[in-house]
């Protein structure tokens, strides 16, 4: 194990698994209910086991995924790794003129390489994007669920309005994991066809020094 | 000429003994060119056969229907057609009067529906609005339990939908477009569509027969019924849940909300595809051109 280096911690992993497992269930099931009139639609709700336990499923892997975000709130907040994981997590100019000098090194302009701390701007923009529209996935959540208490609180187009952004938030969703986080964990060059760190925590040095020269310089320092 | 001749003389030998009225009737009707024997078969001899099922003979594409209906058994063909003086659908009155013919027997369906918005519109001269049949079909009149029925509760959407998610009726009438659309995006539509019965369909909130437009205060609909309307199923609903539109779509006009929220979410998901995706072939193509 010597050129081999733990990335991630078994709270970081626990943490990723919940919110994995949660989200494929909750946009299985909540897809299956938007195209329950189509072909595509019926075979999952039929997957799903009938559409009561298609309700069932989504409601439940919702209160997995909620769990997860107070976990990780409790995370960030009260465990000393947290709080450095949520430090290197905070954007910063830095990001921009990363995501910058990458185009300008992809397309050829310049030769360097931009370096990257423990989160370039590829990642930081995933935790973000996927962190505010979380929160509002389950606030419209939370309302379309307890409609029936609501009902007495808000007027009708709230509901509307939940019902809307849960949708095409789900809709970005998707764009998001199936583009971004596919791309990035799955579909680049230095992890294809799938970079295991997230089961054990291990990377190779090689690979950190390569994506993330700046966490592996800091790392080499100590 | 000779079977003119010889209807004529088959209709004077009746009306010997049978009342003249009888035979006007009979010629103000689709029927005129019958004699009184197409009908009355046997009956030239005296004494008279008992009365037989005759309508059947001719129209015999209406008993596939009408032998499955509810009514087979304890209605005869001229229990609503009458007798003599039959009437064409030609005739301009026809709607009125079959909801009158139907009335006889349904009294209080009869009564809703003669306070109806869509029974107004038939005195006032509409032809498309429905009269009984066009909700209920003609002969092959079926109960709301039975799954085949247009009036079942989950096929009740459809048979609206046939006038109200209709263009040229919702257009010519000025009435509000696409219903039927727009409760097929809705959780009622939604569980509907999947077979749950509890939710609601067009009259759990428009009622059966008193359908009445939101601005009448009789209606079920009226905002100040909201809260009782949709009470039946969501007791919590308040007043306050009669602000915002049932049938909802992504229009300004309708849902400005919901509009914005489309609007920023194409935005925002087609500039991000954009950008994720050039973003990856640059990479891509980096990556391949500098490992060769």
């Amino acid at each position: 194990m010597e050129n081999k280096i733990l990335r991630f911690s078994r709270t970081w992993r626990v943490q990723h698994m919940l919110l994995m497992i949660s989200v494929f269930l909750l946009i299985l099931s909540g897809f299956s209910l938007k195209y329950s009139h189509t072909l595509f639609g019926k075979v999952l709700i039929f997957l799903e086991g009938g559409f009561e336990a298609r309700g069932s499923l989504h409601r439940f892997s919702a209160f997995i995924l909620i769990f997860t975000t107070i976990y990780h709130v409790f995370y960030i907040f009260f465990t000393k790794e947290g709080r450095k994981e949520f430090k290197l997590l905070l954007p910063c100019k830095r990001d921009f003129f990363d995501l910058i000098n990458s185009v300008l090194y992809n397309i050829g302009k310049i030769d360097k390489k931009p370096e990257f701390d423990r989160y370039s701007y590829k990642e930081k923009l995933q935790y973000w994007t996927v962190s505010l529209f979380l929160l509002l996935m389950i606030f419209s959540g939370v309302i379309l669920m307890f409609h029936d208490f609501f009902f007495y609180v808000f007027p009708k187009w709230i509901f509307d309005l939940s019902f809307a952004v849960h949708s095409w938030t789900a809709t970005l969703f998707i764009i998001f994991l199936v583009l971004w986080h596919f791309y990035i964990v799955h579909l680049s060059p230095s992890n294809f066809p799938i970079n295991l760190s997230f089961w054990n925590g291990y990377v190779d040095e090689e690979w950190l020094k390569e994506n993330h020269y700046l966490e592996y310089k800091r790392l080499k320092e100590k | 000429m000779i079977l003119c001749l010889s209807l004529l003389i088959n209709n004077f030998n009746c009306l010997e003994c049978h009342l003249k009225e009888i035979y006007d009737s009979l010629k103000s009707s689709p029927h005129r060119a019958l004699s009184c024997v197409d009908c009355h078969i046997d009956f030239d001899k005296y004494p008279h056969p008992e009365k037989k099922k005759i309508c059947l003979n001719c129209h015999e594409d209406v008993l596939v229907f009408f032998y499955k209906s509810e009514h087979y058994g304890h209605l005869e063909c001229y229990s609503c057609h009458g007798t003599h003086k039959v009437l064409s659908f030609k005739f301009s009155g026809y709607k009125i009067l079959i909801s009158e013919k139907c009335s006889n027997c349904h009294v209080k369906e009869g009564k809703e529906y003669n306070e109806s918005i869509h029974f107004t519109a038939l005195k006032k001269g509409s032809k498309d609005a429905p009269s009984c049949i066009d909700c209920h079909s003609e002969h092959f009149i079926l109960s709301s339990e039975k799954k085949e029925s247009p009036i079942y509760f989950k096929n009740i959407p459809k048979t609206c939908a046939n006038c109200h998610e209709n263009k040229a009726i919702t257009e010519k009438y000025g009435l509000p477009p696409r219903r039927y659309k727009t409760y097929l995006s809705s959780y009622h539509g939604l569980y509907l569509e999947q077979g749950f019965l509890k939710s609601a369909n067009c009259v759990s909130c428009h009622e059966t027969h008193l359908i009445l437009p939101n601005s009448d205060k009789k209606s079920s609909i009226h905002p100040e019924n909201i809260p009782k309307t949709c009470g039946k199923c969501h007791p919590k609903a308040d007043i306050k849940f009669a602000q915002g539109k049932i049938h909802v779509e992504a229009r300004r006009e309708v849902a400005p909300y919901v509009f914005a929220v489309r609007v920023f979410y194409t935005v925002l998901i087609s500039v991000l595809l954009i950008g994720f995706v050039t973003h990856i072939i640059f990479d891509l193509y980096i990556n391949i051109k500098k490992r060769r």
